[in-house]
């Protein structure tokens, strides 16, 4: 309920994007959390092309934890400043002979926040993750469940994405 | 201690790994979530047998009980069931698992039998009486007496831990002779999902003068001021689980647990052995 408020009070104070931003663009930067479900910093890009963003999120701090957790997203900015996006994010969680692959849905909203100088911009974001499949590692594989284990299959997040973009 | 680890990229420094004995949750814990399976003899007799390199996964089992009002009789179960088991039953199992196991527990010293005493004696979610409390807390005592004969034999150390959300139960088990008289015993507070999500959860303040040793808790259920308040008490943590999510390894690393209570024995076995 705290990450949904605050995701929402960032909401409120993003401004629109500026209107003169070229048609298309490449960027890359990086993509801050504050919770646990995914490390806290990794790296984001991808190119958009008028309205519509295909972004890639790649986790370098693995080695904390074993665990790596990647992003591909597509994210529609339909109103000036806010976007809405889905993707899917595989997990890898290493278990030394080998890695459980977790994949899971992910949809969610996002805003721009102000233009930054320099060629630099951020926006916001929160997510609703759903863990569809789990699979490999010599494990049972398993799917979403429809009982109280659901409760651990489903989660919610936030994010800031800070990035350089350039016109292509 | 994610984050702390993450930070130390920044830092250059390294961390260590988490290194919690780990428990067979609902006594089924062999790796795929079949809710309907938890606390059955059938799920219990596979759990026993899930290895890591030849050695079991996990460094105990958590036994579920319910005291059936209507039947009036003790029972291995996570609900009202009425043809459950009883409870002894699955203490024969564990006993008959250590007088025959090679090795009885992953670290091979040490086996924590975990008992959890269930709040509720019916299908309308009726709580205990002052009779039904005695006669919970006393069950769960004989499957000590029956696991405990077994390890005496097999010369394995065993830890008791008593969990409830119901600080009755716990405090019925504690003022008995005959907990006091187990060698090393441990009383946790046992906290679900908030209300109104689970109306049996309790309020930390319920357990006021109950000898804790040990919390449990599902890490992202509880808010931060939880935990902390937890922490002030200086006990030990557990933390369940029903799937092993990266948010609840992460949340191992955070709150560096002394048990971890999972499903999927063999995958966090795996994990932290890494």
């Amino acid at each position: 309920m705290r990450r949904l408020a605050a995701v929402v009070a960032i909401l409120l104070l993003a401004a629109p994007a500026r209107a003169d931003r070229p048609a298309r663009d490449w960027h890359l930067g990086l993509n801050l959390r504050p919770e646990l479900a995914v490390h806290p910093v990794r790296l984001g890009g991808g190119l958009r092309a008028g309205s519509v963003d295909f972004l890639a999120v790649l986790d370098p701090l693995f080695w904390t934890d074993g665990v790596i957790d990647t992003d591909l997203v597509t994210e529609w900015w339909l109103l000036r400043g806010f976007a809405v996006f889905a993707g899917w994010r595989p997990t890898a969680i290493d278990l030394g002979d080998g890695h459980q692959i977790q994949h899971r849905m992910l949809i969610g909203a996002g805003a721009a926040l102000p233009e930054l100088p320099g060629g630099f911009r951020a926006h916001v974001g929160f997510e609703l993750a759903v863990l569809l499949y789990k699979h490999g590692g010599g494990l049972p594989s398993d799917g979403l469940s429809f009982d109280r284990s659901a409760a651990d299959h489903i989660s919610m997040g936030a994010f800031l994405q800070v990035e350089y973009a350039s016109p292509l | 201690m994610r984050r702390l680890c993450s930070a130390a990229v920044l830092l250059a420094a390294g961390c260590s790994r988490p290194d919690p004995l780990i428990l067979c949750h609902n006594a089924n814990c062999t790796g795929k979530l079949v809710v309907h399976r938890d606390d059955t003899l059938e799920a219990l007799r596979d759990s026993l047998a899930v290895d890591v390199d030849g050695r079991p996964a996990w460094d105990g089992i958590e036994i579920d009980t319910v005291w059936h009002g209507a039947q009036e009789r003790c029972t291995f179960a996570h609900q009202v069931r009425d043809k459950a088991p009883d409870a002894g039953e699955a203490a024969a199992l564990i006993a008959d698992h250590l007088l025959t196991a090679e090795t009885p527990s992953w670290n091979g010293s040490l086996f924590v039998l975990k008992i959890e005493l269930k709040p509720v004696v019916g299908l309308d979610l009726e709580q205990h009486d002052g009779s039904q409390e005695r006669q919970h807390a006393e069950c769960v005592l004989d499957m000590v007496d029956t696991v405990q004969a077994a390890a005496a034999a097999a010369g394995v150390d065993l830890e008791v831990i008593a969990d409830s959300s119901d600080d009755g139960l716990l405090r019925e088990v504690a003022r008995r002779p005959r907990w006091r008289d187990i060698p090393r015993r441990r009383l946790s507070a046992d906290f679900g999902a908030p209300r109104p999500f689970t109306p049996d959860t309790p309020k930390l303040s319920d357990f006021a003068g109950v000898p804790l040793d040990v919390i449990e808790f599902h890490p992202g259920w509880l808010t931060d001021a939880d935990v902390e308040a937890f922490r002030s008490l200086e006990v030990d943590f557990v933390l369940w689980m029903f799937s092993a999510t990266p948010e609840l390894l992460a949340a191992i690393r955070t709150y560096d647990p002394e048990y971890v209570n999972t499903g999927e024995a063999e995958l966090m076995r795996r994990w932290i052995e890494r």
